[in-house]
């Protein structure tokens, strides 16, 4: 559980991090709508599962896919 | 009834060398081509045994997703310009056909756009990290390419094959990739950053996927697709901002 965690938050980090190349305020603030879930929800562990069978996990070069694809299964599924 | 014979046989042969006439014209005058690929093959890193009933029926609607997705290299001898094919905006943003194409295309792990000056030796892609985008110029990529003796038939073409090594600094391993390129096409191009083979790349069989040529077409003009880098990091900053990324996301899982 503590890692389904530390992975939702994973990707606000990595905004803030990158926050000097863009509009720092409006990103995080998208972002942050985008992780407006509960980590214990169906749909995180249903593409956690599968990125970790598809690409050996979730890393900085597909987290954006993973929470773009959380957030609409979300919409349409819970 | 043999004259009418021989006559056929010399019209045959009229024929044909109007019809390689034609074709070797059209060659000699091309000096660009769209090419456009597919990925053929997707290679799941662990085991779709591991997934439950609706993670495996997912999966196979993501395999045959992955044929729908297409990228488009438009290419000199100078110049060239790689992207995908915009299906994601042909469905809707909700559909699980929408989902399935942005994981399949995930699979080949390309760039976004990439654009390639071969005088210059540089290139300038686009890189989505983190949910961010960012532009990076460099020098292209040097895979040390050993051409091998195998050849087989693409799309009517002999290609050869070449295996090269690079080292990927997001995932931070070493890989080795193998491309069969047409020597009868002398073009360096290929799809994404794989490119420097003595003619363009037809199919490369990458860590996580197989993309090949669906269509090549020779154009006599077209206009190579620009891109604007006067906001491009360099290869060492990228570097750093991967490094720092990288160590962010370490330090997360392991706590």
């Amino acid at each position: 559980m503590k890692k389904l965690y530390s992975l939702t938050t994973i990707h606000i980090m990595l905004i803030s991090l990158n926050a000097h190349t863009t509009n720092y305020n409006e990103t995080v603030a998208s972002k942050l709508e985008l992780l407006a879930f509960e980590p214990e929800q169906s749909c995180f562990s249903f593409y956690h599962d599968l990125f970790n069978e598809y690409y050996g996990g979730v890393n900085i070069g597909n987290v954006g896919d993973f929470n773009g694809l959380v957030a609409n299964c979300q919409a349409l599924f819970e | 009834m043999n004259f009418l014979f021989s006559h056929n046989g010399t019209l045959k042969i009229i024929l044909c060398l109007i019809f390689f006439g034609f074709f070797s014209s059209l060659f000699s005058q091309t000096k660009y081509y769209k090419v456009t690929y597919y990925i053929s093959e997707i290679k799941l890193h662990g085991s779709i045994d591991n997934l439950d009933e609706k993670g495996k029926r997912f999966t196979e609607q993501v395999i045959n997703r992955a044929k729908d997705v297409n990228y488009i290299l438009t290419t000199s001898k100078e110049y060239s310009y790689f992207e995908s094919e915009n299906v994601l905006s042909k469905v809707n943003e909700y559909s699980q056909e929408h989902m399935q194409l942005i994981l399949a295309k995930r699979f080949a792990s390309f760039n976004e756009k990439v654009y390639s000056n071969f005088k210059k030796d540089s290139i300038v892609f686009f890189r989505n990290l983190g949910g961010q985008d960012y532009v990076v110029k460099r020098k292209g990529y040097v895979f040390n390419w050993k051409i091998k003796k195998e050849t087989k038939k693409i799309l009517g073409y002999d290609a050869m094959k070449a295996e090269g090594r690079y080292f990927d600094i997001i995932t931070k391993e070493d890989f080795v990739v193998e491309a069969w390129f047409i020597p009868t096409i002398p073009i360096q191009s290929g799809p994404d950053i794989f490119m420097g083979l003595p003619g363009l790349i037809a199919e490369v069989n990458l860590k996580g996927a197989v993309v090949t040529v669906d269509k090549i077409e020779p154009l006599v003009s077209v206009k190579i697709k620009k891109v604007d880098e006067s906001k491009a990091m360099t290869q060492q900053e990228f570097e750093s901002l991967v490094g720092n990324l990288n160590k962010k996301m370490e330090n997360y899982i392991e706590d």
